[in-house]
C-alpha cells in the first residue's frame, strides 16, 4: 500500500480576504510541527512616497493606520531633522516629548482597559460577551469606565494644545516646532498630568488586587507557554533608563547582557530582513546573531520589543514611583531580564505610571513655554534616521531625499514589525500546548489570541477588527496535509 | 435634530477613503444650510469613534465595507440596532473596543450619546482597501453619487 501527501502551498499571492489566517500542520502523532500565521499587510508605502517633500512625512506616515499616529509622527519629525542635519532647539524637544507623553497615557490605558484587561482582570474562562471593557468594568468598579474616559480626554487635550490637532498632530517641521505653550496651557497640562499620575497608581493597584493576588492568573503569566527565551530592544537615554522619544537603541541578550547599544543612523549595521515564502512580511533579526529559524535562545537572531522588552534592556526607570513599580515588578517575577509575555501588560502600566510623572517633569520644565522652538535648517537635504519607541516596540523611519528634499527613498520598521517572529513563535506555542495527540481543546482560540494580544500587534486586517473580536480563521491540517479542523471567529 | 456626519477611512488607503469623499460631499450639498448638521472626517473606531459621537442627537457613519458579498460599489444603509458588532469596518478597532461595546461604556459612564437607532450607517462595498493609494478606483468612484444621496435622503434634505 501506498501513502500519498499532499503537497501544501501556502501561497502569499492570494490576497486574504481581510481576517487573518493560521496554517497549523499537525505530525503523524498529531502534535504540532509548524503554524504559519498570515496577516493581510498594507502594501505600497514607498512607492506612495517617493518624490514628496520630507516634510509632508510628519502628517502623512500619521496615517498609515490609526493606531498610533502620534509614534510615527515623532519618528517621522526626528529623522526629518536628521535628513536636513539641523539639531531643534530644547523647547521645541521638550514639546514633542510632553505631546508623546500625554499620547502614550492615552494608549497604554485604553490597551490595558480594553485589550489586556479582560484577559486577566475578567479571566481568561469568562463567557465571551463578559471578556471586554465592560467586564472589567464591572470588575474593577463602576467609576472605572469614566475615568478611562478621562485619561483619553485629558490626553487628547495635550496632543491639540501642542500639536494642534486631538489625534493627528500637525506642528512638527524640519528643525523644531510651528506652536508655542502659553502659560494658560502650561497650567491646564500640569493638572491634568498630576490627575494621570493618580489613575496610573489606581492602575496599577487594580492589577495587583485583582491579577497578582489571584494564584490561577500568576501561573498563567509564569507559566511556560507563554514564556520565550530571546534578545530584547529599546531605547535608553545617557543613564540606560527607558526613554520612549529619543536615545540609543539598546539591545540585551536573553541572560540580560548587553549586546550592542547603537545610535539611529547605524540601524542597518545590526537588523537585517529575513524573507519566508508563504508571507510578504519580513522578519527582523540581529544580523550580527543571524537567521537560525523561529526558535529561543543566544544563537538565535530573533529579538522582541513591547513594554517588557524596554523594562528589560533598561537599568531602570527615570522616575521615582516607576522605579519604585519597576523594582517590584522583577522581584516579583525572580529577577531580570523576565521572558514570559504576559508579563507585558504589566509592564505596560509601570510604563504608563512613568509617562504621567514625565509628563508632569516636563510641564513644570522651567523652558517649556519659551519661544524658541525653531531653528531653520540650512545644510542641504541628504539622508536620515529617526527612531523611537511606539507603544508596541521600536519605530523606525529612514528617508533618503534628493538635494531639494524630495524622497527617493523610504524605509520603516513599524513596531509590531519588531515582533513578527516572536509573534509566530508565540502562536506556534500556544497552538502545541493545545493540540494533543490530534485532539483541540476547546478555547484553542482565545488562547492564541491572549498569545499574540499581549504584542499589541499592530496587523493590517486588524485595523478593521476587535479584540476578542478579531475575525480569524484557524486551519489545522494532519501529517498528510488534509485539513482535519476549521475553526473560525467572525469570518463569513 | 443635533446630527453628526462622519466619514470613516484612511484617506491614503485607496478605497479606504471613499467615506471621506462622500462626506465632503454632502458638506458641499449642505453648504451650511443645515446649522444643526455637522460633517467631519475621522480615520477612527471603537472608543475614540464614541467620544465624537458626544453631545448629538443622531450619527450617520460613511464607511468602505469588505464582505466580499457584494459587487463593488454597492451602498447598503444599516441601522446601527440591526447590526450585531459591526466586525469589518470602521467603526471596530484592534486596540480598543467594538462601537457598540464603546457606546455601552460610554452610557454607563453617563456620556450624552445617541440612541442605537439614531445611529446609521452607509456602507460601500469596496475591496482595494490595503494599497496605498490617494485616489478611489474607477468602481468605487462611480459609487459615490449613490452614496451621497443615500445620506441626504437619511438627513430628510431632499435632492436638487
Amino acid at each position: 500500500m501506498t501513502t500519498t501527501t499532499k503537497r501544501i502551498t501556502i501561497d502569499p499571492i492570494t490576497r486574504l480576504e481581510g481576517h487573518g489566517k493560521i496554517e497549523i500542520f499537525l505530525n503523524e502523532d498529531g502534535n504540532v510541527a509548524n503554524t504559519y500565521f498570515q496577516i493581510p499587510e498594507l502594501r505600497g508605502f514607498e512607492r506612495f512616497c517617493v518624490g514628496r517633500p520630507v516634510e509632508e512625512m510628519a502628517l502623512l506616515t500619521s496615517r498609515i493606520c490609526g493606531v498610533c499616529p502620534e509614534a510615527h509622527h515623532m519618528a517621522a519629525a526626528k529623522a526629518a531633522d536628521a535628513v536636513y542635519h539641523v539639531d531643534p532647539p530644547r523647547t521645541a524637544k521638550l514639546l514633542r516629548e510632553l505631546l508623546y507623553m500625554a499620547f502614550y497615557c492615552t494608549d497604554h490605558t485604553t490597551h490595558f482597559y480594553a485589550l489586556g484587561g479582560p484577559d486577566f482582570i475578567v479571566g481568561p474562562d469568562a463567557p465571551v460577551a463578559e471578556r471586554n471593557i465592560l467586564g472589567v468594568i464591572h470588575k474593577v468598579g463602576p467609576e472605572t469606565g469614566g475615568k478611562v474616559i478621562q485619561m483619553r480626554k485629558f490626553g487628547h487635550n495635550v496632543i491639540e494644545m501642542i500639536g494642534g490637532r486631538k489625534v493627528h498632530p500637525a506642528t512638527s517641521i524640519p528643525g523644531g516646532m510651528t506652536k508655542i505653550l502659553s502659560e494658560d496651557e502650561r497650567k491646564q497640562i500640569e493638572e491634568m498630568g498630576r490627575w494621570a499620575i493618580d489613575f496610573a497608581l489606581f492602575s496599577l493597584q487594580a492589577f495587583k488586587d485583582i491579577v497578582l493576588a489571584n494564584k490561577a492568573y500568576l501561573d498563567l503569566i509564569v507559566g511556560d507557554v507563554y514564556t520565550h527565551r530571546t534578545y530584547y530592544m529599546g531605547l535608553v537615554d545617557e543613564k540606560n533608563k527607558v526613554n520612549f522619544y529619543n536615545g540609543l537603541v539598546r539591545v540585551v541578550d536573553p541572560d540580560g547582557k548587553e549586546f550592542v547599544k547603537y545610535t539611529a543612523s547605524d540601524y542597518a549595521k545590526h537588523i537585517a530582513e529575513h524573507v519566508e515564502p508563504w508571507t510578504y512580511l519580513k522578519f527582523p533579526y540581529l544580523k550580527n546573531v543571524g537567521w537560525k529559524g523561529f526558535v529561543d535562545g543566544k544563537d538565535s537572531g530573533v529579538y522582541m520589543t513591547t513594554p517588557l522588552s524596554r523594562l528589560n534592556v533598561s537599568d531602570g526607570m527615570a522616575t521615582p514611583k516607576a522605579q519604585a513599580a519597576y523594582e517590584e515588578f522583577y522581584a516579583t517575577l525572580g529577577g531580570k531580564p523576565v521572558h514570559q509575555r504576559l508579563a507585558i501588560h504589566w509592564a505596560r502600566l509601570i510604563e504608563l505610571l512613568y509617562a504621567a510623572e514625565h509628563w508632569v517633569e516636563l510641564a513644570t520644565d522651567p523652558e517649556i513655554t519659551s519661544p524658541n522652538v525653531h531653528t531653520v535648517p540650512t545644510e542641504k537635504p541628504t539622508e536620515g534616521v529617526g527612531i523611537v519607541e511606539a507603544p508596541r516596540g521600536t519605530l523606525t523611519h529612514h528617508y533618503t531625499t534628493d538635494e531639494k528634499g524630495l524622497l527617493t527613498k523610504v524605509n520603516l520598521i513599524v513596531g509590531t514589525t519588531n515582533n513578527y517572529a516572536p509573534i509566530q513563535m508565540s502562536t506556534q506555542k500556544a497552538a502545541s500546548s493545545l493540540i494533543k495527540g490530534g485532539k483541540v481543546s476547546a478555547g484553542l482560540l482565545n488562547m492564541i489570541e491572549m498569545a499574540f494580544r499581549a504584542y499589541d500587534p499592530c496587523f493590517g486586517c486588524a485595523t478593521h477588527s476587535i479584540p476578542g473580536e478579531m475575525p480569524l480563521e484557524v486551519l489545522i491540517r494532519d501529517a498528510d496535509g488534509e485539513v482535519v479542523d476549521v475553526l473560525k471567529q467572525f469570518v463569513d | 435634530m443635533k446630527t453628526l456626519v462622519i466619514g470613516l477611512g484612511n484617506p491614503i488607503l485607496g478605497d479606504d477613503g471613499v467615506g471621506w469623499v462622500v462626506a465632503r460631499e454632502v458638506e458641499a450639498r449642505l453648504g451650511g444650510a443645515a446649522p444643526d448638521i455637522e460633517v467631519d472626517c475621522l480615520a477612527i473606531g471603537g472608543i475614540s469613534l464614541m467620544e465624537h459621537m458626544i453631545g448629538y442627537e443622531r450619527v450617520i457613519l460613511i464607511d468602505a465595507l469588505k464582505t466580499g458579498r457584494y459587487p463593488q460599489g454597492a451602498v447598503a444603509v444599516l441601522r446601527l440596532d440591526e447590526l450585531a458588532g459591526l466586525r469589518h469596518n470602521h467603526s471596530t478597532s484592534a486596540h480598543d473596543a467594538a462601537l457598540d461595546t464603546a457606546l455601552a461604556m460610554g452610557r454607563k459612564a453617563g456620556a450624552d450619546l445617541p440612541e442605537d437607532r439614531n445611529i446609521a450607517v452607509v456602507a460601500i462595498e469596496s475591496q482595494q482597501v490595503y494599497d496605498f493609494a490617494q485616489e478611489l478606483t474607477p468602481e468605487i468612484a462611480a459609487a459615490v453619487p449613490q452614496a451621497v444621496e443615500r445620506v441626504m435622503e437619511l438627513l430628510g434634505v431632499s435632492p436638487a
